[in-house]
């Protein structure tokens, strides 16, 4: 069995950027699996700019992004293989792949990244009541027709969910010649970047309506209208609420979802909140050598954050080569992070004392419930609060961070413990008081 | 001139076409979708019951009963998927055990395999039954096969033995006529390109015997040459088929399905309740409700039907995978107005067979509804003097399709190095390769639409439902059929995908500026 030091599976942002930072951290034999014609994943089919203003300093488009670090990993000379889908990934590092040169291969594996990406949540999760005529599909599915293709999948569109990919195809078909009728989202706030609420929605005249569903599609064998209606606090549709478009195309921007068939099969444990593998402080899963990295992890809002993380996981797994292994003497002295009140998830799940030390402290990346004002994130040690970072606004579209220092997590003496897992609390407390006087 | 012509291509026409392509004989099968199994076929419970449930005396007992004992075998025939899963029928309380041991009588009564559990001891095996549950009657020779898979192949393997599939014809007029032996003239309308787009063209065929199924528009056919519909027996009754919407949500495939064989409640006034069913796909299905509607189209989901799958299904499940949900569909049973199966010549039309009103457990009685037609109601008088049955000398079968996942390692290696498209897969949540979406593309009785690819070799079916696929799957049925991107079709013909392609893209692109 042909033996590699690292293999990445998925060639986008995520994986890119892990190749190449495990390559400067000196991992000579290194193999990108990936399954579309070329590296660069999701990038290819967004064509619009924004990205790379803190990777590059400069705003490009995803191709361009793309591209420049696909330069990178040409000029180090990676190996890649594209048109290549992963078929397995076994605890022991083994993986199984198969493309249309070699048939179905298995390679060794000293470690592993998992850089699959995300998809979308479809329509059939939804549970639309209506017919199932062609023209619904996902956000996602449109703008690959649109910029990849050359379809303009409609000519008169509403978009269910204010999810980013949403936004940026409501803009992108309007620019196309199609009139997009407007936006519903289920939940009270948008679930997109505000940048992208206003200059994909606000920009064009596109109404968004907070609170609202669609509850019918309409139309045997292509949408002809949705009927849309106002939901209660309970995100259930109000009866007598409903408005009725005409329309010939519905698209889904209702949420992205890791891919982790392969790691679910692998029996990588996932972490329920963020539906993606639970990892250490090293991005290493539960799983000895494998890690993991980008929107296969959790869902990021820009590339720049995948690129990051992406450097991190390859550096790290450059580490646990170069071993001794610490992943696996580390498992004795872990803490575990755990989002509390507000939070819907905290990560990494679990920290290395020795990568806190190394590093100088943990970045932790979250997200929050709902919209907060003036609200504090409080880091907790049963009742010892480690640290507390006020901030005016957040909403769950934007992932936020907070570092966490090593001298915080060492003078609470928390690595002395001898009593079972530390754990360390994220909680978020509302300054309502404070509010209401701004307000 | 035919000998037979079969009016539509669910499961019943194409069991009654591949019956006859035994037969020296000439046959065709008409169907107005662009596709076989489009209706009812495509959309219900995928059960193959052992046959203990119809009333004793029907034509729903006898066929059931006789169907699933043939169905392994044909399957097999066929390559298409059959598991003998099994099933727990689940009472909880006194009033509902009581219903299971006649259930059980029953069952002994014909001969089919029963036994009853502990609700305990039936929990050890199915561990998300609910714990209401008190008594099961365990089926060991439930099956489930794929419906639409089952036809398709059915409807290739005659079609290679000489029956003739018109496809995109719909019947438009019957008209009876003695001369030359041959007794119907049929008018049919051919929607290729889409009804919409003006291009229809006519076409008449002859025949001498006419199968009517065409499931639920089996009364209107009937009526087009018989408008007082009668039927045998009671004068009185005339042919309705009802529509029975039934509703349904698919849970995505998993590692260990949330079910491993089928669960049934215990039945009650409006057929069998809803049930947890395991698919031969490793998906499992949740449905369906029974309501009566009258569109005969009418395949939307209703928020009301889905919450009544919702409510229901813990009467047999403790807990349901809820964010497991990949799909929801609707399908129309053939609900006749007779209470069994309408399978007999009409009374007042010499040669016209109506095959009606073939709700559950139609899927089952399929095999047997065929050979009871062809023995028992199709007379040699119909084909005029001199005509025996005489069996075909030789009969081509269907050539295995390549499925990639249930090969060797080596086998696959080998499919490979002789057609590297075996190697490059499209649909990644399926694992289905470019080489069998080509394959499913060029056969015979091959798929011209997305849907068409779709049901047969999966893409789009996954988790992602084509979200990933679908262009991809555009492109290859392009390039096979010899049409443009933008002819490309979702499901039905004339339908457009897109609005636009290129060229127009840019010439009806806006020049303002502000942009």
């Amino acid at each position: 069995m042909k033996h590699y030091e690292l293999v990445i599976a998925g060639g986008g942002s995520a994986g890119m950027a892990a190749a190449l930072s495990a390559r400067r951290e000196g991992v000579s034999s290194i193999l990108i699996l990936e399954q579309g014609k070329e590296l660069g994943g999701v990038l290819l089919q967004c064509i619009h700019n924004g990205f790379g203003l803190h990777t590059f300093g400069e705003e490009l488009t995803g191709p361009a992004y793309a591209e420049r670090y696909i330069r990178m990993v040409k000029k180090e000379q990676i190996e890649t293989k594209t048109e290549t889908t992963v078929l397995h990934i076994g605890k022991d590092r083994s993986v199984t792949y198969v493309n249309s040169q070699e048939g179905y291969m298995t390679v060794q594996a000293g470690a592993v990244i998992l850089a699959m990406g995300c998809r979308e949540r479809p329509r059939g999760a939804l549970s639309i009541p209506g017919y199932r005529p062609a023209g619904v599909w996902t956000a996602g599915a449109a703008q690959r027709y649109l910029n990849l293709e050359g379809c303009l999948v409609g000519r008169r569109v509403w978009i269910l969910g204010s999810g980013d990919i949403g936004m940026i195809m409501a803009r992108r078909m309007t620019l196309e010649g199609a009139e997009v009728l407007g936006v519903a989202e289920v939940m009270p706030y948008s679930n997109g970047l505000p940048r992208n609420r206003r200059q994909c929605l606000e920009d064009f005249g596109i109404p968004l309506y907070l609170s609202h569903t669609v509850t019918r599609i309409i139309g045997k064998e292509r949408v002809e209208a949705v009927v849309i209606s106002r939901v209660d606090e309970n995100r259930r549709p109000i009866p007598g609420t409903e408005q009725e478009f005409a329309v010939d195309t519905l698209l889904l921007s209702v949420g992205l979802i890791p891919e982790n068939a392969l790691s679910e099969e692998a029996g990588i444990p996932l972490d329920g909140r963020t539906k993606g593998p639970s990892v250490n402080s090293a991005y290493e899963s539960e799983i000895a050598g494998i890690f993991a990295c980008g929107n296969v992890l959790h869902v990021h809002d820009l590339v720049d954050q995948v690129s990051r993380e992406g450097e991190q996981a390859g550096k790290a797994a450059a580490a646990y080569l170069s071993g001794p292994q610490a992943g696996e003497a580390g498992k004795t002295m872990e803490i575990s992070a755990e989002a509390g009140e507000g939070l819907s998830y905290v990560l990494p799940q679990r920290i290395r004392p020795g990568d806190a030390e190394r590093d100088g402290g943990i970045e932790f990346k979250f997200r929050v419930r709902r919209s907060f004002r003036q609200a504090a994130l409080e880091v907790r040690a049963g009742e010892a609060l480690i640290k507390s970072v006020r901030k005016k606004y957040m909403e769950p579209s934007v992932m936020e961070t907070v570092q966490v220092k090593w001298e915080e997590l060492s003078h609470m003496g928390l690595f002395r413990r001898e009593d079972g897992i530390p754990v360390l609390r994220f909680i978020l407390r509302e300054e309502a008081g404070r509010d209401e006087g701004d307000a | 001139m035919y000998d037979v012509l079969i009016i539509g291509t669910g499961i019943v026409g194409c069991f009654l076409a591949h019956e006859l392509s035994h037969y020296e004989l000439s046959s065709a099968a008409v169907d107005r979708e662009n596709d076989v199994a489009c209706g009812a076929t495509m959309a219900n419970s995928a059960i193959i019951h052992a046959g203990n449930d119809p009333e004793d005396g029907t034509l729903k007992a006898r066929l059931n009963l006789e169907g699933a004992r043939q169905y392994e075998d044909i399957c097999n025939n066929l390559h298409v998927p059959y598991e003998k899963v099994g099933s727990f029928t689940a009472a909880a309380g006194e009033e509902e055990e009581k219903t299971l041991f006649e259930l059980y009588r029953k069952a002994k009564e014909r001969g089919i395999s029963a036994s009853i559990l502990d609700g305990a001891e039936a929990r050890k095996m199915e561990p998300l039954l609910s714990s209401h549950v008190t008594k099961v009657l365990a089926l060991p020779d439930t099956a489930v096969v794929c419906p639409w898979e089952t036809a398709e192949a059915l409807m290739e393997e005659a079609v290679l033995n000489g029956t003739e599939l018109l496809l995109n014809h719909q019947v438009t007029g019957i008209e009876r006529m003695e001369e030359n032996g041959s007794r119907f003239r049929v008018h049919m309308e051919i929607h290729r390109g889409g009804k919409e787009n003006g291009n229809i063209e006519k076409a008449v065929v002859e025949a001498k015997v006419i199968l009517n199924a065409a499931g639920v528009f089996c009364d209107d056919i009937y009526g087009l040459v018989c408008p007082e519909r009668t039927l045998k027996g009671d004068s009185e009754i005339r042919m309705k088929i009802g529509p029975r919407r039934g509703e349904y949500f698919v849970l995505d495939r998993q590692e260990k399905p949330a079910v491993s064989r089928v669960l049934y409640p215990v039945p009650g006034k409006t057929g069998k309740g809803v049930l947890a069913v395991p698919t031969v796909h490793g998906n499992v299905l949740l449905g369906p409700d029974s309501r009566d509607t009258s569109d005969k189209e009418g395949i939307d989901n209703t928020a009301e039907g889905l919450e009544y799958v919702k409510e229901q299904i813990g009467k047999v499940l403790e807990t349901v995978p809820w964010l497991k949900i990949i799909r929801s569909f609707a399908g129309l049973r053939a609900k006749g107005n007779t209470g069994d199966f309408i399978i007999e010549e009409s009374p007042e039309v010499p040669g016209f067979i109506n095959v009606a009103g073939i709700e559950s457990p139609g899927l089952s009685s399929a095999p047997a509804i065929a050979s009871y037609v062809r023995k028992d109601i199709l007379k040699e008088r119909m084909f005029g003097e001199g005509f025996t049955w005489r069996k075909k000398v030789e009969y081509q079968r269907r050539k295995p399709p390549v499925i990639m996942e249930r090969l060797s390692r080596e086998e696959k290696n080998r499919m490979i190095a002789a057609n590297p498209t075996y190697g490059k897969i499209v649909c990644r949540c399926e694992r289905i390769s470019e080489g069998e979406i080509i394959d499913s593309i060029r056969k015979p009785v091959g798929a011209r639409s997305i849907k068409g690819v779709k049901k047969r070799v999966r893409p789009g079916m996954g988790r992602c439902q084509g979200g990933f696929c679908e262009p991809e799957i555009v492109r290859i049925l392009a390039r096979e059929l010899g049409i443009r991107e933008e002819e490309v079709v979702y499901d039905r013909e004339g339908v457009r995908l897109f609005e636009a392609m290129e060229k127009s893209l840019t010439e009806g692109r806006r020049t303002d500026e502000a942009l």
